[in-house]
């Protein structure tokens, strides 16, 4: 057993089509410890859902293609092994949790039927009456009296069909657990429940997370570690209390600054300036140079390196380069 | 870095800039990616260029035939294809080539005509009926008595009744396809009816004309164009069915199910007075239908990729 | 659900009557006079007059239309054959089985061949072999049905004499008629398969299921062909309903005397009592499968059947689900 149930090394994954190549991911890495919380920041299209299905092996290939990386989930190269092994530890040991819950069920078949359908999977040899009586418990377990396990997802709210989807991402106690915007499809008062939920069960069974969000107020209630990817890259990778209380980059100094603060009064919040850049065609240099206030000549060309401005906080900004290197 | 590893990478960056070539240069109209995505359909673009040279063929059809249509020849009667009759001579002795190439001129003139008419009235009363509800109930009604008649009974029904002739059959198509049409205005027009894009549009005091023509029509136009390139290659074969079954196009006319009825007789000992008119059917309709899954693909990109 | 059914069936009476004003009034108004067919050439006008005044032709259109539809409800009776002078029910009765057995049969070949097919093609979409089975089913689909015939009777009774080429005196008699019709069938509900297991194989539940750890085989079936049921059944209905009219086609080219030959000798001997009531049988078959279909919908479909059971949304729901069947129907007519 290993240290870190997660580590990821230069991670590339990139989409062909005949007009173009959109650089989704471009070279990440990160580790996650047991029972902690990873959450992946950033503005739509930063990578984020790439990055969590090319960690399930999902990315819908063609178009979708891993060129590079390797995925160490509990010490195992998922990248190597066959696609049967990993079926075994989809569902198993790494889960999902998906944006929209409303579509994220099938339609056309009985909640308890699609919770005990993973159960059944993961457990073989299991007889029908214990996985339906397992699937009951993760009904009860996600705050779904067990009665309604023969109800069809259109008779569910949008947050209890979130809450199924739980249940059935948690069905087998997985190790690690990917949130996928768990919440953003949801009314933000049902948000708060089901955020709350989540962290109750992965704490009772022990489960590590990645939380995939771009709602920085659900990474300061849940996350122990943070990453902001922008462009497909990590640019500022820290624990929740380095990133919100020494953050470096000027992207997330930029991000933060775009959310209101309730301590202080501000008239006008500071949104970042420009767009993020179209994934097929990045700029040179450091991606998010064209909207820096800080960008320099330097920073419009080369590879830009990772500096490591204090212990476990990494920076990838010309900025820290050279201190970085001194510490 | 070891030195076989450097020829991977060097291999890799080669591999990357062959495939940087290949890519084409992203079309930027709609228009443009639409006829993109249609191209990439091999069968469909073959079959476009089918229907394109056989509409030639039948605007020329006086110029290229080798004989013409009615040119009766006692003594080449039943002649199986040789160099001077590449389709061989019917039991008259007249030139099978020749009247397949005249008989084109009246299945296509007979698909496109009818289709142009049905489509017209269709697309206007299922309009109709999605915009006013009073008038919805009443077409409905009719649609669904009509459409509990499969469709080629109605026409044959119809063409029974009117008795047979090229205008009469060609009515008894109009009016048995009507249906088709008239449905898939209605349910596309009340889907964009409904829509946010509408909602958007009333909201800033758009017109009903406005709507009608800026938002609604454009929207509803390529289910129709898709159905209507589907109804010509229908048209064609339910005008070749009557004409086959006796109800529409008589002999001598050199329509192509009237010429199967003629030469149902000669089966057993002169077969290609049946397979060569048939054979023309077949190949219409199939590049007419490859020609509309094209259209279907191209205009929903959802499908594909 | 009851409740829903017996409301359906009431509707269906309208319709079954304005397909008898139809049918009726385009007899009425055609051309040709039965009393004078039935008399020949040699016929005085007076005896004309005489028969037309026996078979009732000279009352006026609505009285005529009347008595009709009144003999049809109040006593099944369809009136009497002009060229047999036997009871048409009768007549019917005797040869609707040959038609329902051949369009049985080519529907059950149809659907099931479709229906593999279907999977197949959209499982390994933009392989060789999709692209073999699209072009095998187009091919079902461009083929006028009774040139298929003649070409089957060509290749299997005239040249390889394997099979009969006519009639119907056992199961040989049957199999050319089948495969006429049920190769087009096949090719119809094989791409309606394919194009709604496409769009159902693209939804996000497909990546819940493979999240799961499912394999690639149960999550077609479980997940994407249960999905991807409802366009097909649709397309096995309107499919079924098409081929009782190809049946007259074929029932003709193989001299099979089921209903469309029937309907197909009325037309030529202007025996309206005859097609009228042949078009009315086989109107009645296609509203019964019609509803048989969105029976089996709800089966299919949880949420259809919510729709059945709640009377208040009953309306509205019925709407969007007609339009959703609609657009699987437009793919081919």
């Amino acid at each position: 057993m290993s240290e870190n149930i997660l580590e990821v090394q230069d991670l590339v994954v990139r989409y062909d089509t005949d007009f173009e190549s959109v650089h989704a991911v471009n070279g990440i890495s990160f580790h996650l410890e047991r029972k902690q919380t990873l959450g992946l920041v950033g503005e739509t299209g930063a990578g984020k859902t790439t990055t969590a299905m090319a960690l399930m092996r999902l990315i819908p290939s063609p178009p979708g293609r891993i060129i590079n990386g390797q995925i160490l989930l509990d010490g195992q190269d998922i990248m190597t092994i066959s696609e049967k092994e990993m079926r075994q530890i989809r569902g198993r040991k790494i889960s999902m949790i998906f944006q929209d819950p409303m579509t994220a069920l099938n339609p056309v078949l009985p909640v308890g039927d699609q919770i005990m359908e993973v159960v059944q999977l993961h457990n073989k040899g299991m007889s029908k009456a214990e996985a339906t009586r397992q699937a009951m418990r993760m009904l009860e377990m996600v705050g779904i009296t067990a009665e309604r396990f023969k109800e069809y997802p259109h008779q569910f709210s949008g947050g209890m069909k979130q809450r199924v989807v739980i249940a059935i991402a948690l069905a087998c106690s997985p190790e690690l657990l990917i949130a996928d915007e768990p919440t953003t499809a949801l009314d933000v008062t049902i948000q708060a429940q089901v955020l709350d939920m989540m962290r109750k069960l992965k704490d009772e069974l022990g489960t590590s997370m990645i939380l995939i969000t771009h709602d920085l107020g659900v990474v300061a209630e849940a996350c122990d570690v943070v990453a902001i990817m922008y462009a497909g890259e990590i640019v500022e990778y820290g624990t929740l209390e380095q990133i919100i209380e020494r953050k470096k980059h000027p992207y997330t100094i930029g991000l933060f600054d775009s959310i209101p603060d309730l301590d202080t009064d501000v008239h006008r919040l500071k949104a970042i300036s420009g767009l993020m850049p179209d994934p097929s065609n990045l700029p040179e240099g450091c991606k998010f140079h064209p909207r820096c206030p800080f960008c320099t000549e330097a920073c419009k060309t080369g590879e830009v390196p990772v500096a490591e401005v204090e212990p476990g906080h990494l920076v990838k900004c010309l900025q820290f380069a050279e201190r970085g290197q001194e510490a | 870095m070891t030195a076989s590893s450097k020829t991977m990478d060097q291999k890799m960056a080669a591999a990357e800039a062959k495939r940087k070539k290949r890519m084409k240069k992203k079309p930027t109209t709609m228009a443009g990616e639409t006829w993109h995505r249609f191209k990439k359909n091999k069968l469909a673009y073959i079959g476009m260029w089918y229907l394109i040279a056989m509409v030639v063929i039948a605007i020329l059809a006086p110029v290229i035939a080798p004989y013409g249509m009615d040119d009766q020849n006692a003594d080449a009667i039943l002649l199986t294809p040789n160099a001077d009759h590449w389709f061989g001579t019917d039991n008259f002795g007249r030139d099978i080539l020749s009247r397949i190439l005249y008989g084109s001129r009246i299945s296509l003139m007979v698909g496109f005509a009818t289709v142009v008419f049905s489509m017209t009235i269709g697309v206007v009363l299922g309009a109709l009926a999605a915009y006013y509800q009073k008038l919805d109930n009443v077409m409905m009604r009719i649609v669904d008595i009509i459409g509990g008649i499969p469709q080629m009974l109605l026409a044959m029904a119809i063409a029974a009744s009117l008795g047979s002739g090229l205008r009469n059959m060609m009515i008894a198509v109009i009016i048995s396809t009507i249906p088709q049409y008239a449905r898939i205005t209605r349910s596309s027009v009340l889907t964009i009816k409904e829509s946010e894009y509408v909602e958007a549009a009333k909201s800033i005091g758009a017109s009903d004309g406005h709507i009608i023509f800026q938002h609604i029509l454009p929207n509803v136009m390529s289910p129709i164009i898709v159905q209507s390139t589907l109804g010509v290659a229908n048209a064609i074969m339910a005008s070749a069915t009557l004409s086959f079954m006796g109800l529409g196009i008589q002999p001598p006319s050199p329509e192509w199910g009237a010429m199967l009825a003629a030469g149902r007789v000669y089966l057993r000992d002169y077969p290609h007075m049946c397979i060569i008119p048939g054979v023309a059917l077949l190949l219409i309709s199939y590049a007419l239908n490859v020609l509309g899954d094209g259209f279907r693909d191209a205009f929903d990109p959802r499908l594909k990729n | 659900m009851l409740k829903y059914v017996i409301k359906r069936i009431i509707s269906m009476i309208p319709v079954l009557l304005g397909v008898i004003v139809i049918v009726f009034t385009l007899m009425y108004v055609s051309p040709g006079d039965p009393a004078a067919l039935k008399l020949g050439t040699e016929a005085t006008p007076e005896a004309i007059a005489q028969l037309r005044a026996e078979m009732g032709l000279d009352r006026p259109y609505l009285v005529q239309l009347g008595d009709y539809i009144l003999g049809v409800i109040t006593r099944f009776d369809l009136g009497e054959s002009y060229r047999t002078g036997a009871e048409v029910s009768a007549e019917i009765v005797g040869r609707i089985g040959i038609t329902l057995k051949l369009a049985f049969i080519s529907m059950a070949v149809g659907s099931v061949l479709g229906i593999a097919l279907g999977i197949l093609s959209a499982v390994k979409q933009y392989s060789f072999i999709d692209k073999i089975m699209t072009v095998f089913a187009l091919f079902g689909i461009s083929t006028p049905s009774f040139w298929l015939a003649l070409m089957l009777i060509l290749a299997f009774s005239v040249n390889l004499g394997w099979l009969p080429a006519s009639g119907s005196y056992g199961l040989r008699y049957w199999i050319l008629p089948c495969a006429t019709l049920g190769y087009q069938a096949a090719g119809i509900i094989m791409r309606m398969t394919r194009s709604s297991m496409l769009e159902s194989i693209r939804q996000d539940f497909v990546t819940t299921a493979r999240a799961k750890g499912q394999t690639e085989g149960k999550i077609i079936v479980r997940h994407v062909l249960r999905k991807a049921l409802i366009p097909i059944i649709t397309a096995i209905g309107n499919q079924f309903c098409y081929l009782l009219g190809g049946a007259v086609l074929v029932e003709s080219v193989f001299s099979l005397p089921g209903l469309g030959k029937y309907l197909v000798d009325g037309i030529s001997n202007l025996d309206f009592p005859a097609v009228t009531s042949s078009v009315l049988v086989i109107a009645l078959i296609s509203v019964v499968v019609m509803l048989v279909l969105d029976i089996l919908y709800s089966f299919v479909d949880p949420r259809i059947k919510a729709t059945y059971q709640g009377d208040a949304l009953f309306k509205a729901r019925k709407k969007a689900l007609k339009e959703g069947g609609e657009v699987a129907h437009d793919s081919k007519q």
